[in-house]
């Protein structure tokens, strides 16, 4: 079996970061060497759970500890990826980034020339290419169930993070700067749209096209106190002429907790990535986070989803720790989803003119 | 329809799962679904039920591979962690084309089930059956809760098993099925000329397994991992076999009868 990478994680205020604790801890092909908080907050909450993880708030001085790290898990707000892309980089670290390296083309060049400059790896990310659902959608498009992909609809819906992870819903800090949704509008580019790039990337990677044009349009938001957006539609066409119709949205009520924890959502189902697909010869439907178990108990009473898998993570660290040891590209890397980052974009371009765009 | 296992030797998906984590399968076992023969000095790993009135010896170690299947780990899940309180009745159906699990196979099973998510063992049990392929059973459990277990072994041959797993509680219901439903929900629909396709892929690592051979692998590497358990699954397996007789004679006596241990 390959040499266990050594890993760290960085500032752990990313939504995904609980998701990795397991995996880090489980997995024999990582050694988890140390953890680096953005704030006290995050610290005492990190403790709590992994008493024995050190934990730092210095990444330099986790790095000047424990030189031997080779790998980071990126788990910080999306502001915050430049700067420490391009450190690790200089390290000869690589690096396990989360799903939006950055909104900005000029940071964006920066990155890959960086990674690519001192050879590291940086994986994406996007961890619908390692669940089972899609591996069977994959499979039925490849066997020709349904023929040629002509129409697609999908959600990657969810609850709204922005209470235990603030940076969402701060337009600098989720964005990358302050831009209105559009003139007149009081609300600002980072919020629902900037969580939810999966669909925008499964799209391309399901029908082997590219977006040609996006038409976005946000609704009313559901939470009126946050200043970035929170519900919209995407419709297009992609250029193989597949039409599209997606729902990024921050659609599913929460508590609003400190914390994310039992009794989080108020809408049964917190998160759901659903595909319809139609094609010349059939149509397929898809529930990427179903069936699973259901119930009424505590915290909070309600009829609650109670998610039965959410193993992701291991083919996702399986991939990284591949590439790490041999030197391989991973399949989402920095030059695979900057077309996703671009079409998120043209969404946000959309929005602001009221017409669709190119993409 | 339901998904086709394009993989179904097990014991190769285990032996790749181990090599995968470096755990060790000791010299001459092998993991299979069904009965049969096995090779001097091996080891066989097998579905509990398709052993139920075998007596688990050295050389068989009786899986119970429902408590690895995720759904019903996370009901038991909700039990341990207090998500629902003060479990009063469980609600438990089985229906089977009674080819791969008969009757007896399918009492096995849920009265596992029943102890594993209560967490409490069968004290009494009362069998209405009919003519080896249906039945009724109430059991009654340590500490008081009960449970109904619905058993049809006569649906079409190569029907999944429909089940349905109900936990009813002073807080809460918990259910692996969804509410307004009767039947289970599949994770991928396809309609085409040719008919309708389901597909439900519960793993990753095991991909292209259906649920209960997933379950089978998984809970086959829990015992790699933790072999002091194959004794545990040998006691299991006399208790299970023995309240399985249970029912049968409850149904012969036309009575409710106390399993051992129990208060009748």
């Amino acid at each position: 079996m390959m040499r266990p990478v050594k890993i760290a994680m960085l500032s752990l205020t990313h939504g995904h970061t609980r998701k990795y604790y397991q995996t880090l801890r489980d997995s024999p092909k990582l050694d988890w060497v140390a953890a680096c908080a953005e704030n006290e907050t995050v610290e005492r909450i990190f403790r709590a759970k992994n008493p024995d993880v050190p934990c730092y708030r210095s990444e330099q001085e986790m790095f000047d500890r424990h030189p031997d790290i080779e790998a980071v898990v990126l788990a910080s707000a999306n502001s915050r990826h430049l700067e420490q892309v391009l450190a690790c980089a200089e390290r000869g670290i690589h690096i396990l980034s989360m799903k939006i390296p950055t909104f900005d083309s000029g940071e964006y060049d920066r990155m890959i020339e960086a990674v690519e400059r001192a050879g590291v790896v940086c994986q994406i990310e996007l961890e619908m290419h390692y669940n089972p659902v899609i591996h069977r959608v994959r499979k039925l498009l490849e066997e020709g169930v349904i023929g040629p992909i002509r129409a697609v609809a999908a959600t990657n819906i969810t609850l709204s993070p922005v209470w235990a992870f603030p940076w969402q819903g701060v337009p600098e800090l989720s964005y990358g700067r302050r831009v209105p949704l559009a003139p007149g509008n009081p609300r600002f580019r980072g919020g629902a749209l900037c969580d939810h790039p999966h669909i925008f990337d499964m799209i391309r990677w399901l029908t082997g096209a590219d977006f040609q044009s996006v038409f976005a349009e946000v609704a009313p938001n559901l939470r009126t106190d946050l200043e970035v957006e929170d519900m919209l539609l995407v419709t297009g066409k992609m250029t193989d002429g597949t039409t599209l119709l997606l729902d990024p949205s921050w659609s599913r009520l929460e508590e609003r907790l400190p914390e994310p924890g039992p009794g989080w959502e108020v809408f049964p189902k917190r998160m759901e990535v659903n595909l319809t697909l139609h094609g010349d010869k059939g149509t397929l439907l898809a529930d990427c986070f179903g069936p699973n178990v259901y119930h009424n108990g505590g915290p909070r009473d309600r009829y609650t989803v109670q998610y039965t898998y959410f193993d992701e993570w291991i083919g996702l660290v399986d991939e990284f720790v591949d590439c790490v040891r041999t030197g391989r590209t991973p399949k989402i890397n920095l030059r695979w989803h900057r077309r996703t980052i671009d079409v998120m974009n043209a969404c946000y371009e959309s929005i602001a003119r009221g017409q669709p765009v190119e993409a | 329809m339901n998904a086709v296992s394009t993989q179904p030797d097990p014991d190769a998906l285990l032996r790749r799962l181990a090599g995968k984590y470096s755990v060790e399968v000791p010299q001459g076992w092998r993991l299979t679904k069904t009965a049969g023969e096995s090779p001097a000095g091996a080891t066989t790993l097998l579905p509990g039920w398709a052993v139920w009135d075998r007596e688990p010896t050295e050389a068989l170690v009786p899986l119970l591979l429902w408590r690895s299947e995720r759904r019903l780990v996370e009901l038991k899940r909700m039990i341990d962690d207090r998500t629902i309180e003060a479990l009063s009745m469980c609600r438990f159906s089985c229906l089977t084309d009674g080819r791969t699990m008969d009757l007896p196979a399918v009492l096995y099973r849920e009265f596992d089930l029943a102890e594993w998510l209560a967490g409490s063992p069968i004290e009494a049990v009362t069998a209405s059956i009919q003519t080896g392929r249906w039945a009724n059973v109430i059991v009654r459990l340590a500490g008081g809760v009960v449970c109904g277990i619905e058993v049809g072994t006569t649906l079409p041959a190569g029907t999944a098993v429909l089940d349905r797993h109900e936990l009813i509680a002073r807080r809460g219901v918990a259910c692996d099925r969804l509410v307004d439903s009767q039947v289970p929900q599949s994770s991928v629909y396809t309609f085409t000329a040719s008919g309708t396709g389901q597909y439900t892929d519960v793993d990753a690592e095991l991909f292209g397994l259906d649920a209960e051979e997933v379950s089978l692998v998984r809970a086959a590497y829990d015992v790699l991992l933790h072999p002091d358990q194959a004794g545990i699954l040998r006691q299991q397996h006399r208790r299970l076999s023995d309240l399985v007789r249970l029912a049968l004679e409850s149904e012969r006596q036309g009575r409710r009868l106390a399993a051992e241990g129990g208060r009748g």
